[in-house]
């Protein structure tokens, strides 16, 4: 939790990482997120995955400097602890990660996004989506 | 039938969810589920389970809260929706032109932030509305 002083505000936003054997496509995020293409939801997650790769910065992690924080790979200081171990567990393994913020302020769907928490992983892809700030 | 309006103090979306099918809590769940086309233990299955609960566990059912605890003490159900509930004239017009249709009738507010507007109204209906339009009996 983030203790933001002298201004009030009551948005939020939260602080995601992807992290993935490949480029991450629309296909492969839906399946995390268990919805069919055809499912009469799949649009909200269309929506959350277009969101997602807009705020992201992506960071191929074969090229990473190991000596290094994976703070310095992201050029932020909004990295759980998880996150950096995961990050540092997956340098050198070919993996790509996706670093970025989704904001309650822009859309409903990402209103809806930072009102929650989630931890999802499956053989291709992890998200983290723990990192909260209100 | 879904009857969708906002509060007039916030603007805030609200529906009110009447059912005709005779289902249980459980058929209504399953019925959902399998619409949404969602995995079994995934987040998106969680995110319909929930809604379910908000709609169907935790919501209003204003025809049964009438039929059970006021029956007596207003003079009808439209007495009931516009004093007690206060809703608007219109929706409550509807509401008791469709009560001896109904099964129930779930007043859900406070939903999730996406549910808002056409999108919102789209998203209940193919979820929720009996007999959507292509489904087999």
């Amino acid at each position: 939790m983030r203790i933001r002083t002298g201004f009030v505000s009551n948005s939020s936003s939260t602080s995601f990482l992807i992290i993935t054997d490949d480029e991450l496509k629309e296909g492969a995020f839906l399946e995390l997120m268990g919805v069919t293409s055809d499912s009469p939801i799949a649009d909200l997650f269309r929506e959350l995955f277009s969101d997602v790769i807009n705020a992201s910065q992506y960071v191929d992690l074969k090229h990473v400097n190991t000596r290094v924080s994976p703070e310095a790979w992201f050029n932020t200081d909004r990295l759980s602890p998880a996150m950096i171990a995961r990050l540092q567990q997956a340098a050198g393994q070919g993996l790509k990660a996706y670093f970025g913020t989704l904001d309650s302020e822009t859309t409903m769907v990402q209103t809806f996004f930072c009102t929650d928490a989630f931890e999802l992983e499956n053989e291709r892809i992890y998200f983290n989506y723990l990192e909260c700030a209100w | 039938m879904i009857i969708p309006f906002k509060t007039s103090e916030h603007g805030q979306d609200e529906y009110i969810i009447c059912l005709r099918s005779p289902m249980t809590v459980a058929e209504l769940r399953e019925r959902m589920l399998q619409r949404a086309k969602v995995s079994q233990g995934s987040y998106a299955y969680q995110l319909i389970d929930n809604l379910h609960a908000q709609i169907f566990i935790r919501s209003l059912d204003l025809k049964a809260d009438y039929a059970i605890y006021f029956a007596r003490e207003y003079a009808s159900f439209f007495d009931y929706l516009r004093r007690r509930e206060r809703l608007p004239l219109e929706i409550v017009a509807r509401l008791a032109e469709a009560f001896d249709m109904s099964i129930g009738m779930y007043y859900y507010k406070l939903g999730y932030a996406f549910l808002t507007d056409t999108y919102g109204l789209e998203f209940l209906t193919r979820l929720v509305e009996d007999m959507p339009q292509g489904e087999l009996s």
